[in-house]
């Protein structure tokens, strides 16, 4: 552990510890992503592989729900 | 698209689902709202956001969604339910017990609805511990809401450049911050914003 008052060491490694490849320099700029290997443990790969299957497995999740009320912002998130 | 000899209006960074020639950048991001209209068949603009799904699909790019998503769609089911028996008092009745039923069966049926659309979809699930700290920078610098703020973070940390949204409040972030996807109906109130440093952006994601 880093003595009070030190800084840990800027290795690229602690870097990557500290700010967890997430910071925001300056207003308006756009923040730096993830690690590349952070990216790559979350990445969840198709397990619909051909372009028949995928539509398929869309047309079964976007099909035939019908509620009777109409669905607004409200109802899932507060302004 | 811009009259004949015209000039192309500014886009700030705001781009139309409904445009066949928009690119889509891989990744993407989803927001709940489009997520929504895509799996109710019975919301205004499901037919385009369901062709705009299909889209993805068939380009096989890579969607990113924050872990805030699913909570928001079980949040929808349930309120559905209670508005569904309740009408506008829906609000006060969250504990009803004979509301809880129909609203369980509902939110199986979506998230299952969900679960089988990211099975069709290379995918980013973002933890919410990794966006935390850049939400809460979006929060304070544009004044974006707080669950609006996850969701930007949640693209940004994937790097994806543009968010599916049909929620005007993400355009409280410059457009050198993130790309708005969204209906054509809502184009001109995400532009009126101060989204200023959109030009570079425009000449990238559309083909002339």
């Amino acid at each position: 552990m880093a003595a009070a008052g030190s800084r840990l060491p800027m290795t690229t490694e602690g870097r990557a510890t500290i700010t967890n490849a997430m910071t925001k320099a300056q207003t308006n700029e756009r923040p730096k992503p993830l690690s590349p290997e952070r990216l790559a443990e979350l990445r969840v790969p198709a397990v619909y592989r051909t372009p028949e299957e995928r539509r398929a497995a869309l047309k079964r999740a976007t099909e035939g729900l019908r509620v009777k009320v109409r669905v607004t912002r409200d109802m899932y998130r507060p302004r | 698209m811009s009259p004949t000899g015209g000039r192309r209006p500014a886009t700030h960074g705001v781009f139309a689902i409904e445009d066949q020639e928009l690119l889509l950048p891989d990744p993407i991001a989803l927001d709940t709202s489009f997520v929504v209209e895509a799996l109710l068949s019975t919301q205004p603009l499901h037919a385009v956001c369901d062709a705009f799904l299909t889209r993805i699909g068939d380009s096989g790019v890579t969607v990113v969604t924050s872990d805030l998503l699913a909570v928001e769609l079980a949040e929808t089911a349930f309120a559905i339910a209670l508005k569904e028996r309740w009408g506008g008092r829906w609000r006060g009745h969250r504990t009803d017990g004979r509301a809880r039923r129909p609203a369980t069966r509902l939110l199986n049926d979506t998230i299952s609805r969900y679960e089988t659309l990211l099975l069709s979809i290379d995918h980013f699930p973002v933890p919410l511990a990794d966006t935390a700290s850049v939400a809460r920078d979006f929060m304070t610098s544009y004044g974006i809401a707080s669950y609006d703020a996850i969701h930007a973070a949640s693209a940004i940390a994937a790097d994806a450049e543009a968010i599916v949204t049909l929620d005007t409040g993400f355009a409280l972030l410059p457009a050198s911050v993130l790309t708005l996807y969204t209906d054509r109906s809502r184009l001109a109130s995400c532009r009126k914003s101060d989204r200023t440093e959109a030009r570079e952006m425009c000449s990238v994601l559309i083909r002339s």
